[in-house]
């Protein structure tokens, strides 16, 4: 337990630090801010009411009173006055600042990672996709502590009037915060339950909300009775979410009723109410200033220690995300780490792949049993295989995107773990098969890095090379028109095969020594993939090839066919070779 | 905007009245609960000490009070935690349903119109929110008319002057606030652009399908540069609109308080000490009546702007669900599910709001039983050949004809139930495998699912692992973490399986085998040809060995029919589709496409 404490307050510290290293100042700002405000209110809410009924009663001059409210009125609007200004200049850049720098060292943490956490559906949703929040959290953990300061400040000043005035509305203010903590952890405890049960149905209604929106349901959704069987789903599970919300529904409504209809309404403003208005008429031992004091002052408190309560879950649920940023932080790369920094041959060298096995865990199945391949240098090689047979995965582990699980890779006779990894991606280039184009400009996605306006006529000569045509041309700004609307709002979209004509000018766009190719031409009609695969031999050389297709004419410049059959490589396969129409 | 209100009001009561009134009277319990504790309640306590009444009558008041407001607590206790959470799903459910059956029945033109999807993102996501709010704005501003005009009344009672005070606040709030929210606007417009770039970074950096991209080119770099660009020119807006939102935003948080905390307490104290016409109790109920009733004002205000806004909202969602299909149904029942022939004539097309024709002066004619392949180069119009079949579109000139009726004379849903289509874009359900391949609720269908799953070739690996049980299996993760996740080949065969399932009618299938490999191919293109000899079966394919085997081929050429007729017919005319057929199937070494 006690453990656990010093982990979670440790945990939100640990954030406030990583603040205050990037934007030092809001802090500093935020809390000082934060002190005058309790002050001023605590000060405005309760001590300014007391001493003008009680200036009232005892008929001081006017004068007095007047100026009193006029000090209490300058210092609240000079106190406004900071909270303006730090909160519509000062916060929003330091929060812009925040994110700037927060989310770009996360994206670099995120580069480095192994492709094999993105693979892991747990760890990713968990880890790396959350990551998108880090800086928004972190401003929520400044803020959770900012409130912490805040109500302890008002709790101080409370505690001191009203034990300077009467003790027994504290002890009421705490049975009452007491009771309403216990009642609390219930209501949260059932709610958590209630909760729990209620994801299910809630995840298929959005799911079926979702098919009804999205367009590429739309089509079946009128060309079948689709739509019955998710308004069936959608029956269901609103009368799931019935049942449970009605089993619930008793035990909540009573602890509700006993947290505000007991304790604060018959506690709190029936009986100490009786008690202070039995002071201030039978035994006369308070003022009216100090009765309205009380009366306000007791609330206050009771607020305040309840918001405190209210704080710690805040802390403790601030404390689990900043437990997944830690380990996003802390997670190593394997791959990276093992990479040594030897520099590439000058050109196409000879790969070898011994004796190489891989799965993505101890648990799982091989994917790849013992290949033994050897490319010479400059050599096209074709890989053909059936669905699920490891082609795509031999790829990932020549392109260093998984560590082989035994055996080694080599090129030009060396481990490629002992290149530089930087390196090793301008030596080798590859298309996967699902490659993505990004929302940047053409000549941007081609080179997949700057691009400078020099290079316009080199990219327009890749562009032509691949077939792409001149779509393009025609608006404004040529090459450098972005592609879809989602960056650049002028951008174009571009069809399937055009887009996969984009993605194959990466390939020569660099002098890449090896090139890879998975399947290249999977959504282009026959007579594009003809000029396609023209483009790809012609453009080729003295690169070592490795294309990976289902269609014959694709690979029909290969000096060799080889043939993947359940995670293993043969030579020879007759029966692939019928299916191919390998002649 | 008054429309709009009724028919927000009329939705909500239609969806459940009892709800409704109970809403009201919640809600006006509760103002008037606060209202009476806050002001009048110590207010009245302080006078009756002050005039020396009797105690029992301050006791009997003091308890009289705390039972009413210990009764609201209960009452609000059920509402809240029983009865509206319990109501709230059924309305929630009925609302959907409006929108879903709504968005099903639209024309699909409007999917691909990005006005269509902001008013059914609107639509959707605030129908459920918005038909309440108005009700619930609604009883607020009646509760507030009365509850404020009590209050009011009380002032002016005690003291006129202070009456006008609390009106203060709402003029400086609605030009103060007006000014404020109009520079924040301007921020706001200013700053979506380099929002959404930077918002497309962020997202693009952590998703997984760009991870590999991203590991193996220099475009991370490109990546954080535009993510610097964007943040730069976010922070050189907040630092350019930053000061007069600064003052405004001072004015409008300043202010109201000033008049309604410290004037007040000026001016009361000055009536108390100076003109000595305040008893301390009614300088309490002053104070604190002038506070609430300034406060409550500003909300009724709000409350008021809020009903503004969800009216607007309101009329978003009627226009939704008032919109119009375009594509009128017929009412001639299909008489006959066995269908004789199927005719375009010179039928041309063009999408919505382009001039380009998609189709251009397109006949043909498909007799009953015929497998006839579609084949051309990407945007030929091959999809959209089929999506006029289907009546997804109707054809701008020209005909076509079912069973030599015109087919905008069929009853529309009888007509398309004629299909089992698989699309290129198919879609796999979070349902069984049976709801998967039936795609209806219709149920004892076992043995036609098993043999449409075994013509599509899927049968054998689901039957190996799963038995008879594989049918009940559901598919994908979507909302059950044992749902059967298959491959992308392994789902095209899912779909290919619905293709098999009904009995005469009309299968299309378009680029139905682009995710499987050529063994799978072969196999489900024979079983497509042997497993459905009643049935007219019109397909879409790339890969010309599958269109060989079809009793006919049209190869379409930028929206026309360039020709047609058997594999043996246009190998010999040598046209389009021989030069096709050439590129595709041989090395280009030997053979004529290679001198080109």
């Amino acid at each position: 337990m006690n453990k656990k404490k010093t982990g979670f307050i440790a945990n939100n510290l640990f954030m406030l630090k990583e603040v205050m290293d990037i934007i030092p100042l809001y802090a500093v700002f935020l809390l000082s801010l934060t002190v005058a405000r309790a002050l001023i209110n605590a000060y405005l809410n309760v001590y300014l009411i007391k001493y003008v009924v009680d200036a009232i009663q005892s008929r001081e001059a006017y004068e007095t009173v007047f100026f009193h409210v006029v000090i209490a009125m300058t210092l609240f609007i000079l106190q406004k006055a900071c909270e303006s200004i730090f909160n519509n200049i000062g916060a929003p850049r330091m929060k812009q600042r925040l994110n700037y720098k927060m989310q770009l060292s996360l994206f670099e943490k995120g580069k480095e990672l192994d492709i094999e956490n993105y693979d892991k559906t747990d760890f990713y949703n968990d880890f790396v996709l959350s990551m998108s929040s880090a800086d928004t959290k972190a401003i929520e953990v400044i803020d959770t502590i900012n409130d912490l300061l805040y109500n302890i400040i008002s709790i101080f000043a409370m505690v001191t009037l009203i034990a300077s005035i009467d003790i027994t509305g504290l002890v009421f203010a705490l049975v009452n915060v007491v009771a309403a903590y216990f009642l609390n952890i219930r209501t949260a405890r059932v709610n958590y339950k209630k909760n729990l049960e209620l994801i299910p149905p809630g995840r298929m209604e959005t799911y079926v909300g979702r098919i009804f929106y999205l367009p590429e349901y739309a089509k079946e959704i009128r060309m079948s009775n689709i739509k019955k069987v998710l308004l069936r789903d959608l029956d269901d599970s609103i009368e799931e979410t019935r049942s449970i919300i009605k089993k619930y529904a008793r035990e909540l409504t009573i602890l509700n009723f006993s947290n505000y209809g007991f304790f604060r309404t018959f506690l709190m403003r029936g009986v100490y109410l009786i008690i202070i208005v039995y002071k201030l008429v039978i035994s006369k031992t308070i003022t009216f200033g100090s009765f309205m004091a009380l009366f306000k002052g007791s609330w206050e408190f009771k607020n305040s220690i309840e918001a405190i309560i209210n704080i710690v879950p805040r802390l403790v649920d601030n404390s689990l995300y900043i437990d997944k940023y830690k380990a996003f932080r802390m997670k190593k790369s394997t791959i990276r780490e093992n990479s040594g920094d030897d520099p590439l041959p000058g050109q196409a060298a000879e790969i070898v792949f011994r004796n190489v096995s891989f799965r993505y865990s101890d648990e799982s199945p091989y994917i790849l049993k013992n290949v033994n391949l050897c490319i010479r240098p400059g050599e096209k090689i074709a890989i053909y295989g059936l669905n699920g047979a490891g082609k795509s995965t031999l790829i990932k582990l020549l392109l260093r995107l998984y560590p082989v699980s035994a055996g080694e890779i080599l090129l030009g006779g060396k481990n490629i773990n002992c290149y530089s990894l930087n390196e090793y991606y301008h030596y080798i280039g590859v298309i996967f098969q699902d490659f993505r184009l990004f929302a940047f400009s053409i000549a941007e996605n081609v080179l997949l890095d700057s691009y400078d306006p020099s290079e316009e006529e080199r990219i327009k000569e890749l562009l032509a090379y691949v077939g792409f045509g001149d779509k393009y041309e025609r608006t404004q700004r040529g090459v450098t028109s972005a592609v879809s609307r989602e960056f650049d709002r002028e951008g174009i979209n571009f069809s399937g095969g055009e887009q996969q004509k984009i993605a194959l000018a990466r390939t020569i766009a660099r002098d890449y020594s090896v090139v890879v190719y998975d399947e290249p031409a999977s959504a282009l009609d026959p007579i594009s993939e003809y000029e396609i695969n023209k483009a790809i031999w012609l453009s080729s050389k003295d690169k070592t090839v490795i294309c990976i297709s289902h269609r014959i004419n694709t690979n029909v410049k290969a000096d060799r066919t080889i043939y993947m059959r359940e995670g293993q490589v043969v030579e020879n396969d007759e029966e692939l070779e019928a299916i191919y129409q390998i002649s | 905007m008054f429309r709009n209100i009724g028919y927000a009001l009329k939705n909500s009561w239609a969806a459940d009245p009892t709800r409704a009134i109970l809403d009201f009277c919640v809600k006006f319990f509760f103002r008037a609960y606060v209202v009476f504790y806050n002001v009048f309640f110590l207010g009245y306590v302080l006078n009756m000490i002050e005039n020396n009444a009797d105690t029992t009558y301050i006791w009997f008041l003091v308890g009289i009070s705390i039972f009413a407001m210990v009764s609201y607590d209960g009452l609000a206790a059920w509402y809240y935690n029983t009865y509206k959470p319990y109501a709230d799903q059924n309305v929630k459910k009925k609302y959907k349903k409006m929108i879903y059956k709504k968005a099903a029945a639209v024309d699909l033109e409007y999917y691909e119109n990005p006005e269509f999807y902001d008013i059914y993102t609107k639509a959707s996501s605030e129908i459920t929110v918005r038909f309440d709010q108005v009700l619930s704005d609604v009883s607020e501003l009646i509760v507030g008319i009365l509850v404020n005009g009590y209050l009011f009344i009380t002032i002016f009672e005690l003291d006129r002057f202070a009456a006008v005070i609390c009106f203060f606040p709402i003029f400086i709030k609605n030009v103060v606030g007006r000014n404020l929210n109009a520079e924040k606007f301007r921020l706001y417009t200013e700053n979506v652009d380099a929002n959404r770039r930077k918002d497309y970074i962020q997202r693009t950096v952590y998703l997984k399908e760009y991870s590999k991209e991203i590991h193996t080119s220099n475009i991370f770099q490109l990546m954080s540069d535009k993510f610097r660009c964007a943040s730069d020119e976010l922070i050189a807006n907040i630092s350019r609109y930053g000061v007069r939102i600064a003052v405004w935003d001072f004015l409008n948080s300043a202010s109201v308080n000033v008049f309604t905390y410290f004037i007040a307490i000026m001016y009361a104290s000055y009536r108390a000490l100076v003109t000595q016409t305040l008893s301390v109790g009614e300088y309490i109920i002053l104070i604190n009546a002038i506070a609430r009733l300034s406060g409550m004002l500003v909300e009724f205000v709000d409350r008021g702007i809020s009903l503004h806004e969800s009216a607007k909202h309101v009329g978003n969602i009627q226009s939704f669900l008032n919109m119009a299909s375009s594509l009128d149904t017929g009412v001639r029942a299909v008489a006959d599910k066995e269908v004789s022939g199927i005719a375009f004539e010179n039928v041309s097309f063009s999408y919505p709001g382009q001039t380009r024709l998609s189709l251009r002066n397109v006949s043909m004619h498909v007799n009953a039983g015929e497998k006839i392949a579609i084949i051309g180069l990407n945007g030929a119009g091959k999809t959209t050949l089929i999506k006029l079949l289907l009546r997804l579109y109707d054809v701008s000139e020209g005909k076509i004809s079912v069973n030599g009726i015109n087919i905008k004379e069929y009853q529309l849903d009888e007509y398309r139930n004629l299909f089992s289509t698989v699309f290129q874009d198919f879609k796999i359900y979070a349902a069984t495998v049976a709801e998967n391949v039936v795609l209806d609720t219709e149920t004892g269908m076992e043995d036609s699912i098993d043999s449409a799953l075994q013509n599509s070739g899927i049968y054998p690996y689901l039957y190996e692992r799963y038995g008879n049980a594989a049918r009940e299996r559901i598919l994908t993760k979507e909302f059950d973490d044992n749902g059967l996740v298959l491959s992308g080949g392994q789902f095209q065969k899912i779909a290919i399986a619905r293709a098999f399932m009904k009995s005469g009618g009309i299968a299309i299938l378009d680029e139905p085998s682009s995710a499987l490999d050529p063994l799978a191919e072969q196999e489900m293109f024979h079983n497509l040809l042997s497993a459905c000899e009643d049935k007219i079966v019109i397909f879409i394919s790339h890969r010309l060995t599958a269109a060989a085997l079809a009793d006919r081929i049209y190869v379409m050429q930028d929206g026309a029919v360039a020709e047609y007729g058997t594999h043996e017919q246009l190998m010999e005319n040598k046209g389009t589709y021989y030069h096709m057929y050439i590129r595709q199937n041989k090395k280009f070494e030997n053979g004529e496409a290679a001198n080109e």
